[in-house]
């Protein structure tokens, strides 16, 4: 994978984090599925297992939308942090 | 010169603005309100206002022209840049060269307008992997690319 493939999934996640669907290379790469969940928080649907259950990746998700916890690891339920960011604090 | 009664003229007249002597073009209070009624405004400030961030920064939010009337080194600032761009798309056409060439501000330009592909640097457009993932995003991009 070059190093224009990991640019060009950055840009795009960051135009529209749903952009995340289409790039399967790069769904467990933290940099790009932070970025996507930055710009739109639902995006974290089509990150990884590993980084659905990662917390600093659900907060920021949570953040930008909280109506997406159905998507991350059930864990996070029960996790302050996280409730507290859903409800804007 | 009263400057409370001209604030409140060059907020609701651009010609007022225009007429108003040049030292009051250089005067950040009267600017502002100037910009913020009317952002293509921006062409009649002075040359100092133009290369100031909160100046066009309230221009480039209200007008997809205004862009086209800041200093150089704000047309190549990425943050106001990509500001400008994710709200107008076709705004992209006064960023510098560099970034007309820049992933990022060209993607986020090309999901505000596909129209905006037009003005991406030859580089881009010519990058195949490129061209796909604009593609992805809007794909009446093809429609600009000749």
């Amino acid at each position: 994978m070059s190093s224009n493939d990991k640019e060009i999934a950055l840009a795009a996640v960051n135009a529209d984090g749903l952009q995340l669907e289409n790039y399967p290379a790069f769904q467990d790469d933290a940099e790009v599925v932070l970025t996507a969940v930055e710009n739109t928080g639902a995006a974290v649907q089509f990150a990884s297992d590993r980084l659905r259950s990662d917390k600093s990746i659900v907060l920021a998700a949570v953040k930008n939308d909280p109506y997406i916890l159905d998507f991350v690891d059930e864990k996070f339920r029960d996790d302050d942090d996280v409730m507290d960011a859903c409800s804007g604090e | 010169m009263d400057i409370k009664k001209l604030i409140l003229d060059v907020s609701s007249s651009v010609d007022a603005f225009i007429e108003c002597p040049p030292e009051m073009k250089d005067d950040d209070k009267v600017v502002l309100s100037a910009v913020k009624y009317s952002g293509s405004s921006l062409q009649y400030a002075s040359d100092r206002l133009k290369d100031d961030l909160k100046i066009v920064q309230a221009a480039i939010d209200e007008d997809s022209d205004a862009l086209g009337y800041a200093s150089a080194r704000l047309r190549n600032d990425p943050k106001l840049v990509l500001r400008s761009v994710k709200v107008w798309g076709t705004s992209l056409q006064y960023a510098s060269d560099e970034l007309r060439d820049d992933k990022v501000i060209v993607l986020a330009a090309i999901k505000a307008r596909a129209s905006a592909i037009q003005y991406a640097s030859k580089k881009l457009i010519s990058d195949v992997a490129f061209i796909k993932a604009a593609r992805k995003i809007d794909d009446d991009i093809e429609g600009y690319l000749m």
